[in-house]
């Protein structure tokens, strides 16, 4: 079998995971041969579907012998199998990265043989690329669920990211649809790797010469929509995520139906695009924005309002923190005024240390005013006020063409929602993840 | 004061050759009411000064304004002079002056008109900069490494660091054909030298590499989430030339076919697929 058709089976394999990211890692090239990592990550391509392309994301291999009923990669499917050796797979990560086609390897696998097996296969191909090359870039590897623990520590001294999927929302769906996996085997790397990022903390700082252990930190992704679990419920899951195993991201994966089988939804669904979209963007104001799970959905209302992005909805349903003063206002509350992101309010705090502000300097400063003007004051003065209801306001923030869809609350209604990925996605990759 | 009437600089188009034109109007006490590079000028009645450039001048402005005003506002200026646009000169010589006037806390007061254009230039400047690292394809010929890019501004001071790092061991070039330049690297030695055109070798294809790449690129989309104007939104048009994953779309205008459909359909699609391939 050539490359060819190993590069296209196993990459036909690999798109279903959502992360690209290449960020978190700032490593300069005097520690290799070839490479350097960005602590921002770099998207050197955008796929047909808009996702950005930073790593070359590939299975090692896609022969599996497990039978998860969402994955393409299923046992019982009739699909061609492809399988790289270590060697041929770093010699073209080492040849994509050298003409900038990308910013290193993302390695992930179906379970060949034995967990062990494919874990040791895989760490072969990342100890040649960084010990052979002496490749320096970037690479992000996933741990096998059920391989031994020792395995998943050796991953993770030469990965910069490891990650372990969580694939669903619920233990129940887990049992349900992925009945060769299980809570304990897919909690299990994700509790190592935590346990090494600690220890490899301390004892950076007690020897010079500790080599580093997962140095941009661990993700997670689950995949939204095969299961019946709520928003709230995905939302207070990723909270804890990132409280309780100190995950750097977690990525959601609209689920996009591959098979019929009647435990999954039918094959016509469309996949949830902007219930996907909304996640990503509370999920932003989880890690970026100070925002805390139970500020932005509550137990009553346990989905993402379809129509107004969750912190509009916030703002909408706390009228009474608004308006707030531009030129006072600390940087978190700005951050909380719809129409202001971290871009936004950063330039704000630069450029009111040196003066006052008012509104035609914030038009200067690249603030759009369309939706944040019912929201601030500038040296006390407003330019719209805010309407006496949430209803009221909610109205007045939707753009005319939306509010043909405001009747019905369908999830399908995406061409009324464009464009659907907003600069939030490559700001992933752009600004990256502290 | 100068002795009245309005006045225009001309200088030769280099950063010193600008440092000495601002040296000039401080020793002027004036502001000139446009600045243009010798060969750009058009036939005028205003009375125009020949700046001199003069490395010692510029050097003394350069640390006049480092020690005056601060790391901030002399990166400002240093950025913005690799923008590529009309007003540019005079825009940094109005910033500079104002510097001087109001001090350090200048180059914070981005949202004043006169600082704000300033800080424009360097916002667009950086943007572009980050495309070329995005965007920028070698190409392999006989060991060598061959790009050649078209940016709206001139950013090979500020991508130089990112590509030297990353293949620090290889000789490669990255030709600016807009700007008449080139970067070029070896092992030993790194320069940003004038280039004035550029021979492509004939035998630089490096057709297996791009192969595996554009039909990665074909394979690493998912159907079902198609977003084109997502796409373009992060990869502007004319960034496109420079891409080998998107080479048969630009020729032909159409979109690649997709596998789509159900698992056995998407295996069907890869059969077929690998049998062109093969061809």
């Amino acid at each position: 079998m050539d490359m060819y058709e190993k590069l296209a089976i196993l990459a036909e394999a690999a798109k279903y995971d959502a992360s690209c990211s290449s960020s978190g890692s700032g490593r300069t090239s005097s520690e290799g041969r070839i490479g350097a990592a960005l602590p921002a990550g770099c998207c050197h391509s955008f796929s047909a579907d808009g996702r950005c392309i930073s790593l070359l994301k590939v299975l090692m291999s896609n022969a599996c012998v497990y039978d998860c009923k969402y994955c393409i990669s299923r046992r019982s499917n009739d699909f061609p199998r492809a399988t790289f050796t270590p060697r041929e797979l770093a010699e073209l990560t080492i040849e994509f990265y050298r003409r900038n086609y990308i910013e290193g390897l993302f390695l992930s696998s179906a379970v060949v043989g034995t967990p062990d097996w494919t874990m040791e296969h895989m760490i072969e191909a990342l100890r040649i690329l960084r010990e052979e090359y002496g490749f320096a870039g970037y690479i992000h590897a996933k741990a096998i669920p059920g391989a031994d623990p020792i395995l998943t520590y050796r991953l993770g001294l030469l990965a910069d990211r490891v990650s372990a999927n969580i694939e669903l929302p619920s233990e129940k769906s887990l049992v349900s649809l992925a009945p060769d996996k299980t809570k304990h085997s897919v909690l299990e790397p994700m509790g190592l790797i935590k346990t090494g990022i600690m220890e490899n903390r301390e004892d950076l700082v007690k020897y010079r010469h500790t080599p580093k252990f997962v140095p941009a930190g661990q993700s997670t992704q689950m995949i939204v929509g095969a299961s019946p679990e709520t928003d709230y419920h995905i939302l207070h899951l990723t909270e804890g995520l990132y409280k309780k195993y100190g995950l750097k991201r977690v990525y959601y994966s609209a689920y996009i139906p591959l098979q019929e089988d009647a435990l999954l939804p039918a094959l016509d669904t469309r996949p949830p695009l902007l219930r996907e979209h909304r996640l990503y963007q509370a999920d932003w104001l989880l890690r970026f924005y100070g925002f805390e799970a139970s500020e932005i959905i509550d137990p009553q209302k346990p989905m993402l309002h379809p129509e107004v992005d969750p912190k509009c909805s916030w703002a909408v349903s706390h009228l009474d923190e608004f308006p707030v003063e531009v030129n006072e206002a600390d940087y978190e509350m700005l951050l909380r005024v719809p129409g202001i992101g971290v871009t936004g309010a950063k330039r704000i705090v630069r450029a009111r240390r040196s003066q006052r502000l008012d509104f035609d300097m914030l038009k200067r400063l690249g603030i759009v005013l369309k939706r944040a003007k019912y929201f601030i004051t500038c040296n006390g003065k407003t330019l719209q006020k805010i309407p006496e209801t949430p209803e009221m306001m909610i109205y007045t923030l939707l753009s005319p063409n939306r509010m043909g869809g405001f009747t019905d609350y369908g999830m399908e209604q995406l061409s009324l929602f464009e464009p659907m990925l907003t600069g939030e996605d490559v700001r992933e990759c752009l600004t990256g993840e502290f | 004061m100068s002795d009245g009437g309005i006045l225009i600089f001309a200088y030769d188009g280099s950063f010193e050759g600008f440092l000495s034109a601002v040296f000039d109007a401080f020793l002027m006490k004036a502001l000139p009411a446009d600045i243009v590079v010798f060969g750009d000028m058009e036939p005028t009645l205003l009375k125009v000064h020949y700046v001199e450039t003069d490395f010692e001048h510029a050097r003394r402005v350069q640390i006049g304004i480092a020690k005056k005003l601060g790391g901030t506002v002399l990166n400002m200026v240093e950025k913005a002079f690799l923008f590529d646009g009309e007003g540019k000169e005079n825009a940094i010589m109005h910033f500079i002056w104002k510097a001087f006037r109001e001090g350090r806390s200048t180059g914070g007061k981005i949202g004043d008109e006169e600082v704000n254009r300033v800080f424009k230039m360097c916002v667009a400047v950086n943007n572009e900069a980050e495309h070329l690292r995005q965007f920028t394809r070698f190409s392999d010929s006989n060991g060598a490494l061959i790009a050649v890019i078209h940016p709206k501004h001139f950013i090979l001071p500020l991508i130089k660091t990112y590509f030297c790092n990353r293949i620090k061991n290889e000789h490669f070039l990255i030709f600016d054909a807009e700007h008449g330049a080139a970067l070029i690297h070896t092992p030993e030695k790194t320069a940003i030298v004038p280039v004035e055109s550029l021979e492509i070798p004939s035998d630089v294809e490096d057709k297996f590499y791009s192969g595996l790449w554009k039909s990665y690129y074909r394979h690493i989309a998912i159907a079902s989430r198609y977003n084109p104007t997502c796409r373009r939104t992060h990869m502007p048009k004319r960034f496109w030339q420079y891409l080998p994953e998107v080479e048969e779309e630009l020729e032909s205008g159409f979109a690649p076919k997709f596998s789509k459909g159900t698992a056995a359909e998407i295996a069907d699609d890869l059969r077929k697929d690998i049998l062109r391939l093969k061809e």
